[in-house]
């Protein structure tokens, strides 16, 4: 199976909710589980990319650890039920709220999934272009980040990608191929941005 | 059927192992004993090499070694610079460490002066040029003009910064070790060699991959041509600066102590 959503949330209503709202997305498996335990181990090694969606608690840090260094390449999402919730930011890809709009978490799902169906074309994906423009208008990794509610390390990953398709590696280089596609405008550019 | 394609297949494995072997069993190496004009006829991008050593045409029959005691060069290090150069893979790293440091800044600040007076600004006339070929000249192609400049700029000062700061304490530390103040000169620019390296490599790509298809292309080649030779000059003076001159450098700070 190329592309799984495992949801895992003790509460029947969050599991069900969430799977509704990502049921849409193209050849994607959902599956849904109310603690770890229950989770069927061969299936997630077996899935190409999965998108693991998990309660942000610290009461769960240890499985998930494991979890994650046992399956190939996933996304960690952590919904947060409360604010008071003690969590590690940084053990998540994404962080959302469970107030959440659908169409944010929509976005999540889509974004890392379709960034594997161009992989060979050398074409960027719409995330990834996103990723590009903000580059090439001169922010950080840590601005990316939170513009595109996904984690910096997420980032670093579209920039990887984005240097190997394109084949060009340097700031510089990439904001002028941002302009060239226009994909930003000459005068969206700061004159330093070159430097 | 089944065995034609599996043939087929197989060739280009077959053909690259053959041709690689060869290629380092006759890696050419010249010497003392070969004739000057031997070296331009088999590269002739050795001529600006040469000519940096002062070294002028009207070779005549004159071997590498007759010429160099004519023009007072080390003949030895004059066939260390121009074989490395010569051979991606031909790198006597002791040899070159042995010579004098003042041999390596002397040549250093002559490939300097080849880039600043030749290679940079014919790098940056073409690039306009070839702009100016476009039609209308093309809003987007002027950001490669723009991407240059500012690569242009950023060289320019990297080699300030070695011209004034390193070379110079280089050149102190050989002459009069007791008058350098500061043993703790930290020269480290591989870091700084690399970025000269991806944003060249950057440039060649978004011309190469992103050109509009309207452009002259006779001035196109002469821009990519100047762009893989400048490439490779570069990249053996950088090689020389971070694999000799810097270790050299260390090794004499730590004299002076």
């Amino acid at each position: 199976m190329a592309k799984s959503i495992v949801i895992i949330h003790p509460a029947e209503i969050i599991r069900k909710g969430i799977s509704s709202l990502l049921e849409d997305i193209q050849s994607v498996r959902i599956s849904c589980f109310p603690d770890f335990s229950k989770l069927n181990m061969q299936e997630l090694k077996a899935a190409q990319k999965l998108l693991l969606i998990v309660p942000a608690n610290c009461r769960y840090a240890q499985e998930l650890l494991e979890l994650r260094t046992s399956i190939g390449e996933h996304e960690l999402v952590g919904v947060l039920t409360n604010d008071k919730e003690k969590c590690e930011d940084n053990a998540f890809d994404h962080l959302i709220p469970i107030d959440v709009p659908a169409k944010q978490l929509i976005q999540i799902a889509e974004g890392f999934f379709e960034s594997d169906d161009t992989d060979n074309s050398g074409e960027l994906t719409i995330r990834e272009k996103e990723v590009l423009r903000l580059i090439a208008l001169g922010n950080t990794n840590k601005t990316i980040a939170d513009t595109l509610f996904i984690s910096t390390h997420t980032v670093i990953s579209h920039r990887k990608n984005i240097t190997e398709k394109l084949g060009i590696k340097s700031i510089p280089g990439l904001t002028v191929y941002a302009i060239i596609q226009k994909i930003v405008g000459p005068s969206d550019i700061s004159p330093d941005q070159l430097s | 059927m089944i065995q034609k394609r599996v043939k087929k297949s197989l060739r280009p494995t077959f053909i690259r192992v053959f041709l690689s072997l060869p290629k380092i069993w006759v890696m050419q190496v010249f010497s003392k004993n070969d004739k000057m004009v031997h070296l331009v006829q088999a590269n002739h991008n050795l001529l600006p090499v040469i000519h940096r050593f002062g070294i002028r045409l009207g070779f005549g029959n004159k071997t590498v070694e007759e010429l160099c005691f004519d023009y007072e060069i080390n003949s030895d290090f004059f066939l260390a610079i121009v074989n490395t150069f010569h051979n991606k893979n031909f790198f006597p790293k002791d040899q070159l460490l042995a010579f004098s440091p003042l041999l390596l800044v002397d040549y250093l600040k002559k490939t300097h002066q080849y880039y600043v007076d030749y290679s940079l600004p014919r790098i940056e006339k073409l690039i306009h040029r070839l702009l100016m070929s476009t039609p209308k000249q093309n809003s987007e192609m002027q950001m490669i003009e723009k991407f240059y400049l500012a690569y242009k700029k950023k060289l320019l000062e990297h080699f300030d910064e070695e011209e004034q700061e390193v070379f110079p304490i280089v050149e102190k530390l050989v002459l009069h070790p007791d008058q350098v103040a500061d043993k703790n000169f930290d020269a480290n620019f591989e870091k700084e060699h690399e970025h000269v390296d991806f944003e060249l490599d950057d440039l060649k790509n978004l011309i190469l991959k992103y050109l509009v298809p309207e452009y002259d292309e006779l001035i196109c080649n002469k821009l990519m041509e100047e762009i893989y030779h400048f490439e490779r000059d570069i990249h053996d003076h950088s090689r020389m600066e971070d694999a000799i001159l810097i270790p050299q450098m260390t090794q004499l700070l730590r004299a002076a102590e």
